[in-house]
């Protein structure tokens, strides 16, 4: 005790392998505790979506959904809901400008519609959720935020409606004063393919903040060469085009989790 | 100076003592146990007081931690549970198999005398997960001093509604602070052409977007700096760990910029004819972005970022040519403006096209800020 210093450091060198023991096993804890757990826990979910780039048709999807985690990384989840949907102004203005042209003076009398009209209105859908990551996050210093990170996939049907912006079935006016009155429109259900990428924020053991990628997936249909002047008079024209597509609707789902 | 001495040593030991053992670590064998020096009386300000024990955890399925963590072990006789956290010469660090392995956790890990369940690891309950010092203060890796070089080989856009483009980027990042550094980055779009939806929009409906919102990105550069305000922690299932940060990163810059001109497609013989772009200069350019920054190891980390690479957009010149050079060159005339590079027209093999194109372009100069929004998924390494 003569010498403190070279003691003390000895001391520290002996107890050293004990902290980074000690610093090794809160390390685990943090890997392997999970304060929310999943498995067997039903869910309550409520979401809103919205188109992440709209071009020619706005979407906003409302959903509620019921999940069952089966395992601790495995759920499945039947959502379904409606989504309000519409013309975005860049399609009214492509109409617009389109209808100035009469195609009774031979100016693009026949033309193709276009694609990814498709609007879409009542859906459902039953996916497997495959929730393989579980993580912590320091929002703030003192407030850790647990989230997992998912992966969605499923099956689904929807309900949509189609307004065309070149197919009018009805003009009135004429010259620079020409106005659709009635844009060709058509219905259906399609099935259609729902995949997500998305992560859940639990603010508490009840529940959780979600926020997803979704893209609603369905195979498009519109008609070509369609004479404009038998469309305005009211009479069928066009055919199916050959091979239309998918449409892929992505969204940016923003929504709640109550977990039971 | 002695009393301080033995003061410190105290609190190294009762910290030691605290530490639990390893998880795989044999049955525990009973030990002498050190003789604890008695706190000085005097010139030492006594230790702080212990905090209160915690309330015991409520009883719930999530709470559980490691499998058989949760289990709470019957007291031990005091010499066994003694020999447990006795001062170990030459311990190795634990293996990761002995890191991932179930945790004791409860009395038989406490000196001479059962502890309640809230014991104190680093200063923060074991069984309790939900503790900020078990994601805070375990971080591997610093940052700080550190250089880090990352390649993004493919960055598509992807708010590509009039515009198409997928490139190459590369970055480099000086970590001044743990949480902040400075950032140099660089990207060339090797694709950069009008969308599907714009040409499907001129080719139904003979509709376009402005020029300026259909402007090009050819390369750019720019530096700026990130910060690193969130730290967490993932596993993959429960056994492989991986630590990430959130970054958001600034800066400012310049790109280059183009418009195309005669989309590519195929000439009366069915052979495939290439797009020609007209310049439109150099722009500046300011940067914002988010994303995930995930280490691997000391020198290896994954990189997850979308980046806005946000600039204001005039279109009153194609290849340095105003309208009236333009207008002179299509008339046959042969006086231009000084910058006024007309042989670039001759791109593609589009002279008359190029001309009558870049005319439409510029005959009403349009405006538009534009939001060039991209994906950057890369590898970095850190020297």
């Amino acid at each position: 005790m003569r010498r403190p210093l070279p003691l003390f450091l000895l001391s520290l060198v002996l107890l050293l392998p004990g902290f980074g023991r000690a610093q090794a096993q809160v390390d685990a804890v943090a890997v392997q505790n999970r304060l929310y757990e999943a498995h067997g826990h039903l869910e309550l979910s409520a979401t809103a979506g919205f188109l992440v780039m709209p071009q020619l048709v706005r979407t906003l999807n409302l959903n509620l959904g019921v999940a069952y985690n089966f395992t601790e990384t495995f759920a499945v989840e039947a959502r379904g809901g409606w989504a309000a949907s519409g013309l975005t102004g860049l399609s009214r203005s492509v109409r617009d400008n389109l209808m100035l042209r009469d195609p009774t003076l031979s100016q693009d009398a026949v033309v193709d519609d276009l694609s990814g009209m498709w609007q879409l209105g009542a859906n459902a859908a039953l996916g497997l959720r495959w929730s393989p990551i579980y993580g912590k996050l320091n929002l703030v210093a003192e407030l850790p935020v647990h989230f997992n990170v998912y992966l969605w996939a499923g099956p689904g049907i929807a309900q949509l409606h189609r307004e065309s912006i070149v197919i009018c079935n009805a003009v009135e006016g004429s010259g620079a004063e020409r106005r659709c009155t009635a844009p060709g429109e058509d219905a259906t259900q399609r099935l259609m393919g729902s995949f997500a990428v998305g992560m859940r924020f639990y603010t508490h053991q009840g529940g959780a903040l979600r926020l997803e990628l979704r893209d609603l997936v369905w195979k498009d249909s519109y008609l070509v060469d369609v004479d404009r002047r038998l469309a305005e008079q009211g009479q069928p024209t066009g055919t199916p085009a050959g091979s239309p597509g998918l449409v892929h609707s992505v969204m940016a789902d923003l929504g709640y989790t109550f977990i039971f | 100076m002695r009393a301080l001495f033995l003061a410190v040593l105290w609190v190294a030991h009762a910290a030691h003592a605290q530490a639990p053992a390893p998880p795989n670590e044999p049955s525990p064998q009973p030990v002498e146990q050190a003789p604890v020096p008695a706190p000085p009386a005097v010139d030492v300000p006594p230790p702080p007081p212990l905090p209160p024990p915690p309330q015991p955890a409520p009883e719930r399925a999530g709470e559980a931690v490691a499998p058989g963590a949760g289990r709470v072990e019957p007291p031990q006789p005091p010499d066994a549970a003694r020999a447990t956290s006795a001062p170990e010469v030459g311990v190795e660090a634990p293996s990761e198999e002995e890191v991932l392995a179930p945790i004791r956790v409860g009395p038989s890990e406490t000196v001479g005398e059962a502890r309640p369940r809230g014991e104190l690891i680093s200063g923060a309950p074991l069984e309790n997960p939900d503790v900020a010092v078990h994601i805070v203060q375990q971080k591997r890796f610093a940052d700080r001093g550190r250089h880090e070089l990352t390649l993004y080989p493919v960055v598509p856009q992807v708010n590509g509604k009039f515009t198409r483009h997928l490139g190459t980027a590369i970055s480099y990042q000086f970590h001044l602070q743990e949480h902040f550094g400075l950032q140099l980055s660089g990207q060339y779009n090797w694709v950069g052409s009008e969308s599907d939806f714009n040409a499907e929009l001129i080719d139904k409906v003979k509709e376009s977007a402005q020029a300026a919102s259909t402007l090009l990105v050819e390369w750019g550069a720019y530096g700026g700096f990130e910060v690193k305000p969130f730290y967490g922690k993932f596993a993959f299932y429960k056994h492989h760990l991986a630590q990430f940060s959130v970054v958001i990163n600034a800066g400012a810059g310049v790109v280059s910029t183009r418009h195309q001109l005669v989309p590519e497609g195929r000439d009366e013989d069915g052979l495939r004819t290439v797009a020609s772009h007209g310049d439109t200069g150099m722009r500046f350019m300011g940067q914002v972005g988010a994303g995930f920054r995930v280490q691997l190891g000391e020198r290896f980390a994954l990189r997850l970022e979308v980046r806005d690479l946000v600039y204001t957009a005039r279109v009153d010149r194609v290849n340095g040519c105003s309208l009236s050079d333009i207008d002179s060159v299509i008339d046959g005339g042969s006086q231009v403006s000084s910058g006024c590079r007309i042989e670039a027209f001759e791109a593609g093999g589009h002279r008359n096209a190029n001309l009558r194109i870049a005319r439409d372009l510029i005959q009403e100069p349009s405006s538009d800020a534009i939001n060039l929004i991209n994906f950057y998924a890369g590898a970095s390494i850190l020297f």
